[in-house]
């Protein structure tokens, strides 16, 4: 066993089952998405992006820019619900709210993404 | 120009006639460009009607003598110009015209193919399967339609023009960079030298690859200078032959690498050595054969109809044609093997199959000289077919894609005559490492293209040969693959051994097994699996984990 391993399949995983978490629910009602949940989520995917930060290789190359998708879309996401809870007067309505969790479920597919090649790397080197 | 006349007459008539009078009685005329839109629509037979007013019956009059007329001329214009469109010679331009721009936009090294005959089409097969690119220029425009039905790996692209004229060389891109070889293929000696030399002249630095079966031609050849090399069928068929009734081991090792179907290792095609041989024909290529042989010291009568072809070798002949009285004659009951190698596939077939009656026993090969006849073959019973087309089509191909393999046989020669013992080591090697499965031949350089990781792993490592080629899963296993050759500079290694120390640019051939490939082409790009080949541990990928791996130690 190797604890780089660990550590990072750890941030890569946990980034994807957050951003799942907090995309689950109906998509216009932001009572079923938790704005924490958000949140940790980017906060993960910071950090994941972080470690996979100097890999010199074609895998570490792709996972880094997954990364940095997912990243850019959850921040996107993050940066709207500023704007219409703080600074907007409309307030969370059912269409910004859809915006919200589609920007979320783009970064999703990004995170899926990464794990598949996580996944996939690992079991080719069959260690 | 009757075109142009006949619409002028009816526009001009059309504009002329009186109209329907308007709402103020007055009468109407057509403009010109209603008169040409009413052309227009009335040569080609399309009929929208009486536009824009309905017509008066002077006009009506006029629309009759121009709808016959002009529907007449257009037919016959549209006649000429399809006429012209399938003119041969236009087609061709055509052709040429795309040829050579899709030539231009290849983005790939390619190979100059001059001659698409059975030679041709089993080498192009060959050459696309390894994952090279070709252009085909070929004479013959049936053998050029064969070519756009075959499905090859890659699109081969062909032309069909006379090679031996430079315009069809240079049309070919043979002056771009991306060329890197002329394959010169056709029967046509004279043709064969001509494009030899073209080529040589439009690129004094390209490889050249030229088949002769005349010897003042090949001295010819040659002597153009750089890097040509000369294709004899004849000598290279003898040599087949010579090294199957010799050393069958090798030959057995040359077919497996070659991918021949039902080639094995365990088993050798030939099961005899010794004994007395009969070889029918003796004409270009029988001569070359019965020399070879007899050097080898093989007992061989030959049977030729003519008596001009066996005038030398009176006391090892017999004359007149191979038919069982004459093979009697020259020992057919007393001998282990028969080569059927007249040039007429008939003669060949015939002889096989009523000795292949005669006595089952009998080892017989036989000459192939027309692809078209495989069935036939295949039927006979002979025990070994021979095609002087695959035979120089295989070896082309081997000095394309394992220049490095001439060696390797040359020093398995040197093996088979002093110590067979290496010689059965390196099969039972390759048998075990391959098996069954049909071999991949691949050279592979050691530079930042080819193995980035090798060569960022040499500026502070020792690499050794036996490190690329560990197994990723385990270090402590090997993949298989076995080392043939390896080249350093001038220096060339057979069999090199597994402390070999590695180093920039060095070239190495290796016999894989098919799905090693992929294992092997990673170990010499991916730093990651390289570092884990050579020191068992798993290296730290990224910036924050090599930062927290040399705090920690």
């Amino acid at each position: 066993m190797n604890s780089e391993k660990v550590v990072f399949s750890f941030f890569i995983v946990l980034a994807l089952t957050l951003n799942f978490g907090f995309f689950m629910g109906e998509i216009d009602d932001f009572a079923h998405h938790n704005i924490y949940e958000l949140f940790a989520t980017i906060v993960v995917n910071l950090i994941a992006m972080g470690l996979k930060l100097g890999d010199r290789t074609q895998v570490g190359a792709v996972l880094l820019s997954t990364s940095m998708v997912a990243n850019l879309q959850l921040l996107a996401a993050a940066i709207t619900w500023g704007y219409v809870t703080q600074i907007s007067e409309v307030g969370l309505n059912a269409d910004n709210a859809s915006v919200i969790i589609s920007l979320s479920g783009g970064a999703l597919i990004a995170n899926v993404i990464s794990v598949v090649m996580l996944v996939s790397e690992t079991l080719m080197s069959r260690r | 120009m009757v075109f142009v006349c006949v619409y002028a007459i009816c526009i001009i008539g059309m504009v002329l006639v009186p109209g329907l009078p308007d709402s103020n009685g007055e009468t109407t005329y057509m403009s010109f460009f209603h008169a040409y839109y009413f052309l227009a629509y009335t040569a080609t037979t399309t009929g929208f009607g009486e536009l824009p007013a309905p017509f008066s019956n002077a006009q009506r009059v006029w629309a009759i003598v121009c709808l016959y007329i002009s529907v007449i001329t257009w037919l016959y214009v549209v006649g000429r110009i399809i006429t012209l469109l399938k003119n041969e010679h236009l087609q061709l331009a055509f052709a040429e015209e795309s040829f050579i721009r899709s030539v231009r936009r290849k983005t790939n090294d390619y190979y100059l193919v001059c001659g698409f005959g059975d030679t041709g089409s089993l080498l192009l097969r060959g050459l696309t399967d390894a994952g090279l690119s070709a252009v085909v220029i070929e004479r013959n425009d049936e053998r050029m339609k064969a070519l756009d039905l075959r499905d090859y790996p890659t699109r081969v692209l062909g032309l069909c023009a006379d090679a031996s004229e430079p315009r069809y060389l240079i049309a070919a891109g043979i002056e771009s960079k991306k060329c890197i070889g002329v394959l010169i293929l056709s029967n046509n000696e004279e043709a064969n030298l001509k494009v030899a030399v073209s080529a040589r002249i439009l690129r004094p630095d390209l490889k050249i690859i030229c088949r002769s079966a005349s010897l003042e031609n090949e001295s010819e050849i040659l002597g153009i200078g750089g890097d040509i090399h000369v294709v004899d069928p004849f000598r290279v068929f003898a040599s087949y032959l010579a090294m199957l009734i010799y050393n069958p081991t090798i030959e057995t090792l040359n077919e497996w690498l070659s991918g021949a179907a039902g080639a094995k290792l365990d088993k050798n095609i030939c099961p005899l050595k010794g004994g007395k041989w009969i070889l029918c024909g003796h004409g270009r290529m029988g001569s070359v054969v019965y020399r070879k042989l007899s050097n080898l010291g093989v007992d061989i009568t030959a049977v030729d109809p003519l008596i001009e072809n066996i005038e030398g070798i009176a006391e090892h002949a017999v004359l007149g044609r191979a038919n069982m009285d004459n093979l009697k004659k020259a020992g057919l009951d007393d001998c282990v093997g028969l080569i059927a190698g007249t040039d007429s596939d008939t003669f060949n077939l015939n002889m096989v199959y009523q000795v292949e009656l005669y006595s089952p026993s009998l080892f017989s090969i036989v000459r192939q000289n027309q692809h078209s006849n495989e069935v036939l073959f295949k039927r006979t019973g002979a025990d070994y077919i021979l095609q002087p087309s695959l035979v120089i089509a295989r070896m082309v191909l081997f000095m394309l894609t394992a220049p490095l393999l001439r060696p390797f046989f040359k020093h398995l020669n040197y093996l088979y005559e002093n110590s067979p013992v290496e010689l059965a080591d390196l099969t039972n090697r390759l048998a075990e490492n391959i098996g069954d499965d049909v071999p991949i031949l691949k050279t592979y350089v050691l530079d930042t293209k080819h193995a980035p990781a090798v060569c960022s792993m040499l500026n502070n490592k020792a690499v050794y040969l036996a490190d690329i080629y560990r197994a990723p899963s385990n270090r402590g296993e090997s993949l298989n693959v076995v080392p043939m050759v390896h080249k350093r500079g001038d220096t060339i290694t057979v069999l090199p051994i597994d402390e070999l120390l590695l180093a920039p640019n060095d070239e190495l051939l290796f016999c894989i097994k098919p799905n090693a490939k992929i294992m092997l082409e990673a170990n010499m790009a991916n730093e990651h699996t390289l570092d884990y080949l050579l020191t068992g541990v798993e290296p730290a990928k990224s910036y924050f984990f090599r930062w927290l791996q040399a705090r920690t130690a």
